[in-house]
């Protein structure tokens, strides 16, 4: 299944973009991270969608999520990030075994990693910022709920 | 060499931090549903794990024992991974707004997860070096994200599954969930 659905009800509408407040999964009522997950406001999540379906304020919409690019925008956030820190990391292990204007070893590896780091966070962005360009979105409005 | 691969083959099947040391049960029965979601949460953790054990390393060393104030190192290693949390939301926030509406729902999950506090504890108890305790963070989120997936590919053939009705929803799952345990100490003597 490459589709999931979740019902939110618009609050808000900006130009042609809308304010989506999501609906509370019965899993939140139990899950430990509830209190912090949105600290300071309502604690229920909050989505702004391109109003393809001209709805107004009060429609309840559903919401419809695809998998596939989910999973695209996890290795490009997470999974690109994180292995060019470790192999950044484990290549300066190599290079570097000893200490260099008296800063330890091991910082000097962390530093190096978290610089590749920096620059995959960078990429990434990129990556990001032209997808968005090109209309990617996780959600998309499916119909309005009568 | 060899000491990496046993420290990845140890944490990621032998001692799987899920399955054998039951750490982080919360998000992995709640984002177990389908495995789209599972995937992002594991990639998520292990990215959280892989730079909590760096930084907790290197807090440990250089400023816990370095002052002698080892009776700190909860306090620390919890603090160094809500900051790290907070740090990775509000760089994903100002940096991509639909990557954060997308994901962003997974951070907080990660705060309360104790299996990255337990990584933290662990690396220290186990004196490893400043790569292997990378290494152990880095194979801890595997585990992870491997014993998560699975129970996610299972739980979606439960749907498909004529279940008897009082075993439906949290029953059949605390059953899975024992059944994987089980097929994972299977591993032990392994290494």
């Amino acid at each position: 299944m490459d589709q999931d659905f979740e019902i939110g009800e618009v609050v808000e509408i900006k130009g042609d973009r809308a304010g989506i407040e999501l609906a509370e999964s019965d899993n939140c009522h139990s899950c430990g991270a509830r209190m912090i997950c949105r600290p300071g406001d309502s604690g229920k999540r909050m989505l702004y969608l391109k109003n393809t379906l001209n709805t107004q304020i009060g429609d309840r919409i559903l919401i419809e999520q695809s998998d596939k690019n989910q999973l695209k925008l996890a290795f490009m956030q997470y999974g690109l990030p994180l292995l060019s820190f470790l192999f950044a990391v484990i290549v300066a292990n190599y290079l570097i075994s000893d200490s260099f204007l008296g800063i330890p070893s091991d910082i000097l590896q962390f530093g190096i990693g978290l610089a590749v780091l920096a620059i995959a966070g960078l990429i990434s962005r990129y990556w990001a910022k032209r997808k968005a360009a090109g209309g990617f979105s996780v959600f998309s409005m499916k119909e309005i709920c009568k | 060499m060899v000491n990496i691969f046993i420290i990845f083959l140890s944490a990621v099947i032998v001692n799987n931090y899920v399955l054998v040391n039951f750490l982080g049960i919360c998000p992995f029965i709640g984002v177990s549903k389908k495995i789209s979601p599972a995937v992002s949460m594991g990639m998520a953790t292990t990215f959280v794990m892989t730079l909590t054990s760096a930084v907790s390393w290197l807090i440990n060393k250089y400023i816990l024992e370095g002052l002698n104030l080892q009776f700190l190192q909860t306090v620390s290693f919890i603090l160094v991974i809500a900051s790290l949390v907070q740090l990775v939301e509000m760089f994903v926030k100002k940096i991509s707004k639909p990557l954060y509406d997308a994901l962003g729902i997974f951070l907080p999950l990660i705060t309360t997860n104790c299996a990255i506090l337990g990584v933290a504890l662990f690396l220290v108890l186990k004196e490893y070096n400043f790569i292997e305790s990378i290494i152990f963070g880095f194979s801890a989120g595997v585990g992870f994200t491997l014993a998560i997936v699975i129970m996610a590919g299972i739980r979606e053939e439960l749907e498909l599954a004529d279940v008897p009705e009082y075993f439906k929803g949290a029953a059949i799952t605390m059953i899975v969930a024992g059944c994987l345990a089980l097929a994972f100490m299977g591993f032990s003597g392994l290494i």
